[in-house]
């Protein structure tokens, strides 16, 4: 299944990943050696590379017109018992053509063509690739007297459906989201575009967990430089196991110790489909929903698929928005502490005089306050996401109770305080990508100790080191900041604005791609004319 | 990331370098001034400071209720800044003074001149200078800080907002602020005026609890007259119905009320803008000042039998009261020259823009000699915009 999965892709790199890894994958002399002729050491010599695992199934057989004896093996559970039954056992059984006349070798090129009604099928000759087949959910036939076998693809078993997005919501909007299965996901996005030019490279990558990861550009539009550069970080990974995508975005990422993300990563087949057709490349990995966009920019994570789908003006201010939130949530309680106690002659004087009367009696500083309370919060947040459904309410009740008002009554709090937290946190929540909500919130305590030292003063220090580190990063080779530092006037149409659909005929310069023209100008003038028509 | 860590290290010593006058305090830390008084004694002088007692204003907190939500700190020094720091032997805590709102000068110190406080007004950093200025008739600036006030239960605060509406909508004071004041006393061409503050009642009972436990209040703070400088000495009062004059000359009108007579009654007038332009020329080597003025007025009260639906009747109206403002603005520029012999309106300012090379010979005698001996003309024109929501006076049948 593996060898004829890469003859679909066009990866020469994928060759010399894969004699790696199975090369690692052996561990003892015994993988590398070749079936046997007689079926019983074949099917001894399995089972014992597999340790006698409980879930090998065999089924035995006897090809009574032929006196042949043979064997189906499989994996329970990573298989599909109807299809195993119906195209691969009753065949064999039923099917009075086969017949050893011709030798074993002809029987079983038969049985391959002619007998066996699963949708694909193969011939191997060694066990350590039966074995890899196996474990990937196919059946293994052996004859006696055969030194090859058949495999029959029967993957199937309980896979979760296709649902609702769980972190990306949108009210307007396809609902569909990834699942687990990387086939699934493949296929979502091909419903999307429908073009022979969605091409794809696959590697296998964990020594161990062998998991399928497959690379999804647009050829065309894509560049290739940029290909060449995410297939060799992919190339070069060398790691036991990946169970989620973080694992891949953490060893291709250029900066680690950033708190910003320099690849973003979504569970929308229509953002992983947008993200194709602006250029950029989508990496799937096996077993996770979450699939990774590379490469990703700041403003990138200020876009939410929605702002396409909404009108333009009302997409236009809500990104605004947006940044307003980022703002506060980074900014919020650093700017009350420093104002608080530093510049008291930047609050109006009744307000002034409120804030003073709240912090009567209060008995810690205004930043060990910010500090209790944000770092509550945070507590409160991690339990929420760590407990069920169920009981994540009954917290953010006592939270509410303990933190809120208890705290305010009991004089240990401000007031002002609760409400500047409670503010910030909320305007966390707005960011569209939880990972540039994780930046501000890792930042915003690094902001309120410079404010408590420094004032605003302070603030304004931290702020010029945050930019000029924004400014230094980079995803894969582009500048992070791209479209305001390096400035592009084209991308403007969709940084802090968003034009209408028929204004942003060119995809966004700040990603290297190969066609600039999103949508040419006879469609435009169509367009206008049409407008013309209707008035 | 080596050159980032050099660069982070450069900007923390920057940082440690570079840090002005920062100072962390706590907002429960410092006590918030929001008025100071400052008078004359033996010692030098007398600074009382007005601070908030937070805890009895806060909205919420009922447990401190019934205790002063102002405390009134009042001590002496040979200067102004030694009796303010002196304060901390008797307050718990720093005075905070960026959120003044209201300076009382008492008249005595005013008439010593306002020179010598001012100086330390615009010197301290911690003050704003967006604050007002006003000046206690016939008593202390202490007394006035120490009246218990209702409505407003900071007595600044009843202070500050009175000052507000009044010049507003009645227009017998003016917002004087720090930095007005102190162009006025550093420019030869304009004297400073100040709005006066008067106690009235008994500012004896009005400094206890009790002033506030009755309908008829027994002390009033009350914004009456305006103090009239000289070289930034006060020399002379103006009543209230100059201080109007003054602020139609001045242009400061935003809007007020003034009576004509009308046959056996008054008419009222409602004032909704006033443009007043003031210029000041050399004429055949003498200075010559002009205030022309434009009026818009609504019809506001009518007590006598005028039918206001006649052109003619307006008219009327409309020359009364020209020729009573012109009357009224005559006798207050005589009096200005005359008696106060203090250009408080500003003619040497505008002289000095009109021909600087006169003003340059006459401005070190400008208000002994010059101002006083200044020709003045006065045109006022008025006009009358609306007559309100009824016709003519219900006695006058339609």
């Amino acid at each position: 299944m593996r060898r004829s999965r890469k003859q679909q892709h066009q990866s020469p790199s994928s060759n010399h990943t894969d004699t790696r890894s199975n090369a690692a994958s052996v561990q003892d002399g015994q993988g590398e050696a070749s079936l046997s002729r007689e079926l019983e050491p074949s099917i001894t010599a399995i089972q014992q590379l597999m340790g006698n695992s409980a879930d090998l199934k065999i089924r035995r057989f006897h090809i009574s017109e032929a006196h042949v004896l043979g064997a189906v093996l499989y994996v329970d559970g990573l298989i599909d018992k109807q299809i195993l039954t119906t195209h691969i056992i009753e065949p064999l059984l039923d099917k009075q053509e086969l017949s050893i006349d011709q030798g074993i070798d002809a029987l079983l090129h038969e049985a391959q063509y002619n007998a066996l009604t699963a949708s694909h099928t193969s011939t191997v000759t060694s066990i350590k690739d039966a074995i890899i087949a196996l474990l990937s959910g196919q059946a293994f036939i052996m004859f006696d007297g055969c030194s090859q076998g058949v495999l029959a693809d029967t993957r199937g078993g309980k896979e979760r459906e296709v649902t609702e997005p769980a972190t990306q919501t949108v009210l307007r909007g396809p609902r569909d989201s990834f699942t687990e299965s990387i086939c699934t996901n493949t296929a979502l996005i091909r419903r999307k575009i429908k073009d022979a030019n969605l091409w794809s490279r696959a590697w296998v990558i964990g020594d161990v967990t062998k998991t399928n990861v497959i690379l999804m550009h647009m050829n065309g539009i894509a560049d290739n430089q940029l290909l060449d550069e995410v297939s060799r970080r992919l190339d070069h990974i060398q790691i036991d196991g990946i169970l989620e995508s973080g694992y891949i975005e953490e060893l291709i990422e250029g900066r680690t110790f950033t708190p910003f993300p320099t690849i973003q990563n979504t569970d929308r087949p229509d953002a992983a489909a947008a993200a194709l057709l602006e250029g950029r490349m989508v990496i799937l990995i096996d077993g996770t929903p979450f699939v990774l966009i590379v490469p990703a920019l700041f403003v990138q994570f200020f876009q939410a698929s929605e702002d396409y789908y909404q009108r333009w003006d009302i997409s236009t201010l809500i990104r605004l928005l947006r940044f307003l939130a980022f703002t506060i949530a980074m900014l919020g309680p650093s700017v009350y502490i420093a104002v608080t106690t530093f510049h008291h002659e930047l609050i109006p004087t009744p307000l002034l005089i409120s804030l003073a009367a709240q912090r009567e009696g209060v008995p810690v500083p205004a930043f060990i306050e910010a500090l209790i309370m944000e770092t509550m919060f945070e507590v409160l947040r991690e339990a929420g996401v760590r407990m069920g459904r169920a009981i994540g309410t009954s917290i953010s009740i006592v939270g509410t109770l303990v933190i809120g008002q208890a705290a305010v009554e009991a004089g240990l709090v401000t007031a002002g305080m609760v409400i500047v937290v409670s503010a910030t946190a909320i305007a966390n929540f707005v960011a569209p990508s939880f990972n540039m909500g994780i930046s501000t919130r890792i930042l915003r305590f690094a902001l309120m100790g410079l404010a408590a030292s420094f004032g605003l003063y302070g603030i304004t220090l931290g702020i010029i080191l945050i930019t000029l580190h924004l400014c230094n990063l980079r995803s894969f080779g582009i500048p992070f900041m791209s479209a305001l530092a390096p400035y592009q006037g084209q991308d403007q149409q969709d940084v802090f604005l968003r034009l209408p659909r028929w204004l942003m005929l060119k995809r966004p310069q700040s990603i290297p791609n190969r066609n600039h023209v999103r949508e040419d100008k006879q469609t435009l003038s169509e367009h206008v004319k049409g407008q013309g028509d209707s008035t | 990331m080596n050159r980032l860590t050099r660069c982070f290290l450069c900007l923390i010593i920057a940082a440690l370098l570079l840090t002005g006058c920062w100072n962390r305090r706590e907002l429960n830390e410092i006590a918030i001034a929001l008025g100071v008084g400052i008078d004359k004694n033996d010692e030098g002088y007398k600074i009382s400071v007005q601070v908030v007692n937070p805890g009895a204003v806060a909205p919420q907190q009922n447990a401190s209720a019934n205790t002063a939500p102002v405390i009134t700190y009042t001590l002496s020094g040979a200067t102004i800044f030694e009796a303010m720091r002196r304060i901390t032997t008797i307050s718990p805590r720093k005075i905070y003074l960026s959120h003044i709102r209201i300076i009382v000068v008492g008249e005595e110190a005013a008439r010593e001149g306002l020179h010598t406080f001012v100086d330390l007004l615009s010197r301290d950093h911690e003050l704003r200078t967006d604050f007002y200025l006003l000046v206690s008739r016939d008593m202390t600036a202490e007394k006035i800080l120490k009246v218990i006030t209702l409505l407003e239960r900071i007595p600044v605060n009843k202070m500050y907002a009175s000052l507000l509406s009044s010049s507003a909508a009645w227009a017998s004071t003016q917002k004087v602020t720090l930095d007005q004041l102190i162009q006025d006393i550093s420019s030869k061409g304009k004297s400073s005026v100040l709005p006066g503050i008067n106690i009235v009642g008994n500012p004896k009972i009005g400094a206890t609890q009790e002033n506030v436990q009755r309908l008829d209040l027994h002390a009033l703070l009350q914004l009456e007259d305006m103090a009239v400088f000289k070289d930034g000495k006060l020399t002379a009062w103006m009543n209230e119905a100059e201080s109007k004059v003054f602020n139609f000359i001045t242009g400061n009108v935003k809007s007020t009320v003034n009576n004509i007579p009308c046959k056996e009654g008054n008419l009222a007038l409602e004032v909704l803008t006033n443009k007043s332009k003031l210029t000041a020329d050399v004429r055949h080597g003498r200075p010559e000042g002009k205030v022309k003025m434009e009026l818009d007025v609504n019809i506001g009260e009518i007590q006598c039998e005028i039918d206001v639906t006649q052109e003619a009747d307006i008219r009327r109206i409309e020359s009364e009261a020209e020729d009573m403002l012109e009357r009224e603005i005559a006798s207050l520029l005589e009096k200005a020259q005359q008696q106060f012999r203090s250009d408080i309106f500003g003619f040497g300012m505008a002289l000095h823009r009109s021909s600087p090379e006169y003003w340059r010979r006459v401005k070190a005698d400008w208000h002994q000699e010059h101002f006083p001996a200044m020709k003045t003309a006065v045109e006022v024109k008025v006009s009358v915009r609306g007559i309100g929501s009824i016709t003519n006076p219900l006695s006058i049948p339609d």
